[in-house]
């Protein structure tokens, strides 16, 4: 019931917050990742290699589902952009549900352009089934294919430092959005400049309107203050009281 | 119209399912999400085992780069998973058994502990790299990163006994309020994600 009346108060804050930050005209801070993100799918599509995303080792039914879906929103924009130029990217998986929905982004974008009879069936891996298994996967299939970029986003713990390492070696351009702290921890050495808890989630798939990404982070933003200020009334409260 | 709104009212419909249990606990609906979710999740197993095969092999077919890998890997599954059958027709419990069991002890277990045993050591040569490119400013990080690395992995040695206490009392703190503060913000990033999902904003299953 506690963990009920939180998540009620969360989704209270949260359109508050939306509905604040509709009003606020200043600019968000800018993420790294994302701003790099268009010019490396442009990258990609001039030279033909193909970008990689990593969804990581989470899944979409459970407590990880989230995690997942914060790269599928990269997923989105990646599948969208990839299937205009015809460079489909290769997305790594580490569970069956998280493939499905991969191949069903895929699928669905290249047959809005009319392309899905090209898509190769290799493009979805199912790299590994544990976290270091899919690692493990990772390497092999950055080892053997070369790609432009390489995007980790979704479910990494310290076993991502693995894919960054083979990434950085063969040379692809690194882009992470983590999450996880483990896996921010480990990825932080190979781009300090990372997007980092709720900012992963900050990604927005292409055809969304110009100006929304603006909201959301600042409803992040809002959401980190007004929470902060919640904890500090309680506590001030249970202070004076006791 | 109604063939892009069924996902996403689906989509909604799922996620208020998923919150009632936190607001009014319901043994029987909670009992039945983790039950449809299971049947999911073996569906989905069987069709993604079949896309692996099919990916591995459109490799082989296609002479791709590194194709033995793809063609060794392709074997191995389909020979575990023929074992896996054999074992549950014979005694006829499912997947399991004596032999699956022991390959996975003797063969994958092993060989992810291999891969575990690596993690420190890039770890270490990722942050001695960064340390190279921008020399000032991350000794102190490079120091930490190190610190905790010896202590961490290095079981069986006198390092924790003698970077341990400085661990404990200087770094842990501070790795602790970082991690909890990132946790915060994961859990901002995800109910807003749920309410964008729920709201129709986002719509993760196509448009």
């Amino acid at each position: 019931m506690i963990i009920g009346a939180l998540l009620l108060l969360f989704v209270l804050l949260t359109l508050l917050a939306v509905r604040m930050a509709r009003r606020i005209q200043n600019p968000p801070r800018e993420l790294e990742p994302f701003r790099r993100l268009p010019r490396q799918i442009g990258q990609a599509l001039e030279t033909g290699q193909p970008p990689h995303l990593a969804l990581g080792s989470g899944g979409l039914i459970g407590n990880e589902a989230a995690l997942t879906l914060s790269g599928g929103r990269i997923l989105e924009r990646l599948a969208q952009d990839s299937a205009v130029g015809e460079v489909f990217p290769f997305v790594t998986v580490a569970d069956p549900v998280a493939l499905l929905y991969a191949r069903h982004v895929l699928q669905d974008a290249c047959h809005r352009q009319g392309v899905l009879a090209s898509l190769p069936p290799d493009r979805v891996w199912w790299a590994g089934a544990s976290p270091m298994a899919y690692a493990a996967g990772l390497t092999l299939l950055l080892g053997t294919q070369p790609v432009a970029t390489s995007i980790m986003s979704g479910l990494f713990r310290e076993e991502a430092v693995l894919a960054g390492e083979i990434g950085q070696r063969y040379g692809a351009h690194l882009i992470f959005a983590m999450p996880e702290p483990g896996g921010a921890a480990a990825l932080w050495p190979f781009d300090p400049n990372l997007a980092v808890g709720e900012e992963a989630f900050a990604a927005f798939p292409q055809g969304e309107i110009p100006g929304r990404p603006s909201a959301l982070l600042l409803a992040h933003d809002l959401i980190r203050w007004l929470l902060i200020a919640f904890l500090a009334i309680v506590a001030l409260g249970f202070a004076l009281r006791g | 119209m109604f063939r892009r709104a069924l996902p996403a009212g689906l989509l909604s419909l799922v996620i208020a399912l998923a919150l009632v249990p936190y607001m009014w606990p319901q043994p029987a609906l909670r009992q039945s999400l983790t039950e449809l979710g299971s049947t999911l999740l073996a569906y989905a197993a069987v069709v993604g085992f079949l896309s692996f095969l099919e990916a591995h092999f459109h490799r082989v077919g296609a002479r791709a780069e590194g194709w033995p890998y793809s063609l060794v890997t392709a074997l191995t599954a389909l020979a575990f998973l023929l074992l896996s059958l054999a074992e549950g027709g014979l005694r006829g419990n499912g997947l399991a058994g004596p032999w699956t069991g022991w390959l996975y002890q003797y063969g994958l277990l092993p060989l992810e502990a291999s891969v575990g045993a690596l993690l420190p050591f890039f770890m270490v040569l990722a942050l001695w790299r960064l340390l190279r490119i921008r020399r000032s400013a991350y000794v102190l990080f490079f120091i930490a990163g190190v610190l905790t690395t010896l202590v961490l992995h290095s079981g069986g040695t006198l390092l924790p006994t003698l970077f341990g206490s400085f661990y404990e009392t200087f770094l842990s703190p501070l790795a602790t309020g970082g991690i909890r503060g990132i946790l915060i913000g994961v859990a901002i990033g995800v109910v807003v994600m749920m309410m964008r999902a729920f709201l129709w904003i986002d719509r993760p299953l196509g448009r």
